[in-house]
């Protein structure tokens, strides 16, 4: 976890994450070692991907959304968990073998007391944004949405 | 087309829950592979050592991956847009519920539209997250 204060104006980058398809069947095929397990999907099963049109299984958004909430952790910690809120369209699939890298810059200190508003957004290895959107982070851990006792901000 | 042939038994204020949820350490870990995301918050804890639920675990189980509200034979759906509340950070071994409810079904640009929200609470009903879905559905061919 980061700990260093975070500025507005930073751009803050996420690794980059290659969707493998064990990957895809570790975020969507259900729990391990269950009756049933992989649950088959367009996320995680390339017939089910064909019949619907894909070239390929496609990640669930809420991975996708993941890259997100997970680099806004690694940077605000506990605080995060404690108010923050993200609001992310859906905007490309997300292929079994892309690399998604998360990206947030971070804004002024506007709109609701002691937040912050970033603009977020995932992209492919091609530089193709696959979702974005916006975070409102706590900055001051007065409450939702400007709660927590975190370690970074 | 119509919604009953395409959200077969789904209408506008329909509930599921609470659903219990645990999300045990092996679970946990399962996402933190997912994710490649070993973040000592979820390894080692935070302050008092409790281990905290990757995010992904919560926005995965907030969406009706559960599968209580599907599309219907021949259609899938297709995720448009996101909004999460994160309340409270959730813990691994700590009993969980999951509410799950339709908010709204509508068509736009000829396709079927629908909004679902989950929230998900914690011991003493603290709110954990809070999430709205909005999703198309699409004919598989």
């Amino acid at each position: 976890m980061t700990t260093h204060e975070v500025m507005a104006g930073d751009h803050l980058i996420g690794p980059g994450k290659q969707l493998s398809i064990g990957r895809l069947l570790a975020f969507s095929g259900g729990q391990f070692g269950l009756p049933g397990w992989p649950a088959v999907s367009t996320h995680t099963d390339v017939g089910a991907a064909a019949a619907a049109g894909l070239r390929a299984p496609i990640a669930a958004g809420t991975q996708v959304e993941s890259y997100l909430a997970a680099l806004l952790v690694s940077h605000f910690g506990l605080s995060w968990l404690q108010g923050g809120r993200l609001d992310v369209r859906f905007i490309k699939p997300a292929y079994e073998g892309d690399t998604i890298v998360a990206h947030a810059v971070v804004g002024a200190e506007a709109g609701e007391a002691g937040s912050s508003e970033c603009e977020v957004w995932c992209e492919n290895q091609d530089g193709e944004r696959v979702a974005t959107g916006t975070a409102t982070v706590p900055r001051d851990g007065s409450g939702p949405a400007g709660a927590g006792t975190g370690t970074a901000g | 087309m119509t919604f009953a042939d395409v959200l077969p038994g789904i209408t506008v204020g329909d509930r599921v829950g609470p659903v219990a949820l645990t999300v045990t350490r092996d679970l946990n870990e399962q996402y933190l592979f997912a994710m490649s995301d070993y973040d000592d918050l979820y390894v080692g804890g935070a302050g008092d050592g409790r281990r905290i639920v990757h995010p992904g675990v919560l926005l995965n189980a907030s969406m009706s991956s559960l599968m209580h509200f599907s599309p219907g034979p021949g259609w899938t759906g297709l995720h448009s847009r996101d909004e999460v509340e994160w309340h409270e950070p959730a813990y691994v071994d700590e009993p969980l519920e999951v509410v799950f409810e339709v908010v709204s079904l509508f068509e736009k640009r000829g396709r079927p539209w629908w909004i679902r929200r989950a929230t998900i609470s914690g011991a003493d009903s603290i709110k954990v997250i809070r999430t709205i879905h909005t999703a198309f559905v699409s004919n598989v061919s």
